[in-house]
């Protein structure tokens, strides 16, 4: 299924909140909201993690969410990939609760929350990513086939694809999940620390796949140290604590795109 | 004995019912409880199959008491205490295995109390405690043949989303897999297990039969169903061994199956082939060649004139 066709009901959605301040008029007209984040708290029993986080994005958008570690970066991630649950606020995709979207959003976790000894091949793992499409109970498809074999690919790990997960390096284990991204065929990805800890041709790949995401429509969010040359940012910051003037720098050498910075408290993870 | 020819030893006891609905029961639950261990074994859960074998003490007590059938007993008292622990567990403040831990001493302590006031013989207390093959009756065996063909139809059919649930929980959750409701099915089906399991080994060792061979199937296999099928298949080695041991010796099926899994499980844990200690250890260098990755290739091509090589004059 074409991606633009995935979302039902999907409208463009007039959030209610004032665009921010560095967004050039010309592109509100155009501007097609993907992700809302309205209003957005998230707490871990009473302590406060994010709170009042806005944004609202557009498509082909490639946002790299940073900040110092502790953040929160990976807690606004789960929140959007519906991992932690919200004290308060919501997050719509293209109008509708997310909730209601979530074959549409891809997650690639962080290396640490995977099991890599799990006895599955690497074509399982991307094969998963066709699940949300099929449809939960049916068997795989010709096309189900397919799209994997384009997926693994695409990620010049096609040759890998029958060994077992932990086999692989941390590299191409990366590429892995990545192709599952893919073959689920999604409007949204949320990538945990892509960059983090691989090789530069994998560190490559992804960054061209980002170029491709963002022209085909797609938005990605990425949690990382790692500020994409040209892309969107969401700088977060503990409350209280001066952003760094890294951050600073970005925010003020890109004025035309698109930013959002907000204030919270608390520590991630 | 001594007169007795290997085959003879193996044949003769055929055509015994009670051995051969011993044979039959212990096959079909070594089945299941090496399919569902194997879940038990990948999600690390081992604790949880634990506690529901004890939970289900009271239910068996009770079953035995007024003279029902004790498959029934345990059947009530597993889903039972699935459902408390699940509901408990909702709670935030209650980790898992808080609620387990609580609900699982309670249920057997329960069960305790009300054979403290009963005449229980001790050759009955024993038979649920470390279970009798050999006792089964042809009720057993039917309601086992029932609910292990249902256990292992819900996981035939949900099995890839169990897989996924189980490789990584956040990526299925994310993708809009319900995960919850998939482990709380899984802890029904691992009740049902256990129920059926109990009769074979004991309330107490039926947790050995739930993961000790399937955790010596992972020592061997880099495949979830190839592991599946070697977890059920020694189970199923382990419980003919012991059912036949049992027969001809009189020692104890049940503890004679848990220790030949054992037995099985420290062998492989030494020697399987590419995951076992010792075999691991020796293969280190040669493994580390062969896996060499494209990445993590390297030579040096260039070197200050103070470095030399190791054996340079």
């Amino acid at each position: 299924m074409p991606a633009n066709d995935a979302a039902p009901g999907r409208a463009v959605l007039p959030t209610g909140r004032p665009a921010l301040a560095t967004q050039p008029a010309r592109d509100l007209a155009l501007h097609e909201s993907c992700l809302v984040l309205d209003d957005v708290t998230v707490a871990y029993g009473r302590r406060v993690i994010l709170s009042h986080v806005d944004a609202d994005i557009p498509r082909s958008q490639v946002v790299s969410i940073i900040g110092a570690n502790g953040s929160g970066k990976s807690t606004l991630l789960k929140a959007i990939a519906g991992l932690v649950p919200l004290a308060g606020g919501a997050i719509r995709c293209f109008g509708e609760p997310i909730d209601r979207m979530r074959r549409h959003v891809a997650y690639v976790p962080q290396r640490e929350d995977v099991d890599w000894s799990f006895p599955v091949s690497v074509r399982d793992v991307v094969m998963m990513g066709r699940y949300p499409l099929r449809g939960w109970l049916r068997r795989s498809a010709p096309d189900d086939e397919r799209a994997v074999a384009r997926a693994l690919d695409e990620l010049a790990i096609a040759d890998l694809a029958s060994k077992q997960i932990g086999e692989l390096s941390g590299g191409q284990q990366r590429r892995a999940f990545i192709a599952r991204a893919i073959a689920q065929e999604p409007d949204v990805i949320l990538l945990d620390e892509p960059m983090a800890g691989i090789d530069e041709q994998t560190h490559d790949r992804i960054l061209a796949l980002f170029g491709e995401w963002r022209a085909a429509g797609k938005v990605v969010l990425q949690a990382t140290h790692t500020h994409v040359h040209g892309g969107s940012m969401i700088v977060l910051r503990r409350r209280g604590e001066p952003g760094s003037a890294e951050h600073a720098e970005h925010l003020g050498a890109e004025g035309g795109e698109h930013h959002a910075q907000h204030e919270h408290h608390g520590r991630a993870d | 004995m001594h007169s007795m020819s290997i085959t003879g030893a193996l044949t003769d006891p055929l055509s015994n019912s009670a051995f051969v609905r011993a044979l039959v029961d212990v096959s079909v639950v070594a089945v299941v409880a090496g399919v569902i261990g194997t879940f038990i074994v990948l999600r690390g859960t081992g604790f949880l199959g634990d506690a529901l074998a004890h939970s289900i003490f009271p239910g068996v007590v009770v079953a035995f008491l007024i003279g029902a059938n004790l498959l029934l007993g345990a059947l009530v008292a597993g889903l039972s205490a699935a459902t408390v622990m699940a509901l408990l567990t909702a709670n935030q403040r209650v980790r898992d295995n808080t609620a387990i831990g609580v609900i699982f001493t309670a249920a057997f302590a329960l069960g305790v109390v009300i054979l403290s006031r009963s005449d229980i013989t001790s050759g009955n207390l024993e038979e649920i405690l470390f279970g009798d093959p050999l006792s089964a009756h042809a009720t057993d065996v039917v309601l086992t043949l029932t609910i292990g063909v249902a256990v292992l139809g819900a996981v035939a059919a949900l099995w890839r989303l169990f897989v996924m649930a189980a490789f990584d929980p956040n990526g299925a959750r994310a993708m809009g897999l319900p995960v919850l409701a998939l482990d709380l099915l899984l802890l029904a089906l691992t009740a049902l297990t256990v129920v059926v399991a109990f009769k074979a080994v004991g309330d107490i060792l039926v947790i050995s039969l739930l993961i000790t061979p399937a955790a010596t199937a992972r020592l061997f296999a880099d495949r979830l169903l190839p592991m599946a099928a070697l977890a059920s298949a020694l189970g199923v080695a382990a419980g003919l061994a012991g059912v036949y041991l049992g027969y001809h010796t009189g020692v104890s099926a049940g503890g004679t199956i848990v220790l030949i899994s054992t037995a099985a499980f420290f062998a492989s844990w030494l020697f399987a082939p590419r995951h076992g200690i010792l075999v691991a250890g020796l293969a280190r260098r040669d493994r580390a060649l062969l896996r060499a990755r494209p990445e993590a290739e390297a030579e040096i091509i260039l070197a200050s004139p103070e470095i030399r090589a190791p054996h340079e004059a």
